[in-house]
């Protein structure tokens, strides 16, 4: 059995034309594989994420970011609920060194 | 059993050939100006077989490969063979981008069910550790010392 292989890579899309415009569209590609049909068994996990978009306009070429808000989001909270049970575990652990004294 | 492993290879491979363009939808008009969707795309699958039976894996370790204890097979019988496998796929709408008169930027696209939840998660959380940290205060303010 193959130990699972993670692969990430920036793969462009085809040009968007509207009107003057030209959109170029770059996505992030994460695949991850694992297993041999010779073993038994495999699996195959293929995730595409659009990053960025390089917009061609008649006054220049500009960069534009597709944010990921909703995951921004989710990760801060993720933070904060990490945060909050490690600041608790230092109070409780202050607090009962205080009341030994 | 061959064919089985053709098969499982020929799944194998077609997440190499991922067409990015399925990551942007098609631009839509509206009134002056063009929305274009952007979306996250993720999916997977798994496949498996096995050989079982009299003439499948070997008893012992040393024995003979799958498929070449013809001896265990002539005296026993066929081995059985088995597959199954499954596949899921998801796209998430995460921004649109519009290109319009005034020039062109993306809006995102974000899920407030999913937020929403989370929240109540982050706030029972928080509850269960301050909890015990205003119990551990009170504690060492107003509780008989040892």
């Amino acid at each position: 059995m193959q130990m699972p292989v993670q692969k990430i890579r920036v793969v462009a899309g085809t040009p968007i034309v509207v009107g003057e415009r030209r959109l170029l569209p770059s996505v992030l590609v994460t695949t991850m594989a694992g297993g041999d049909a010779g073993t038994g068994g495999l699996f195959r996990f293929v995730k595409a994420r659009p990053v960025s978009l390089v917009v061609e306009e008649p006054e220049g070429a500009r960069w534009l970011e597709i944010p990921n808000t909703t995951e921004n989001i989710l990760s801060q909270m993720a933070i904060a609920g990490a945060g909050i049970a490690l600041l608790s575990v230092l109070l409780m652990g202050l607090f009962h060194l205080a009341r030994k004294r | 059993m061959e064919e089985l492993k053709a098969l499982l290879e020929k799944i194998g491979s077609v997440g190499d050939e991922i067409n990015v363009d399925a990551v942007f939808g098609k631009p839509e008009t509206v009134g002056d100006r063009v929305l274009i969707p952007v979306a996250e795309i993720t999916y997977g699958f798994g496949a498996g077989l096995g050989v079982g039976g009299p003439g499948g894996y070997p008893e012992e370790p040393g024995d003979e490969e799958v498929g070449e204890s013809r001896e265990r097979q002539e005296e026993h019988g066929e081995a059985a063979v088995g597959g199954g496998g499954g596949a899921g796929g998801r796209a998430r709408p995460i921004a649109y981008i519009e290109v319009g008169p005034d020039g062109t930027k993306v809006e995102p696209i974000i899920d407030e069910q999913k937020i929403a939840l989370a929240g109540i998660l982050l706030s029972a959380w928080a509850i269960a550790w301050i909890a015990p940290t205003l119990m551990a205060l009170f504690n060492a303010l107003f509780a008989p010392r040892e």
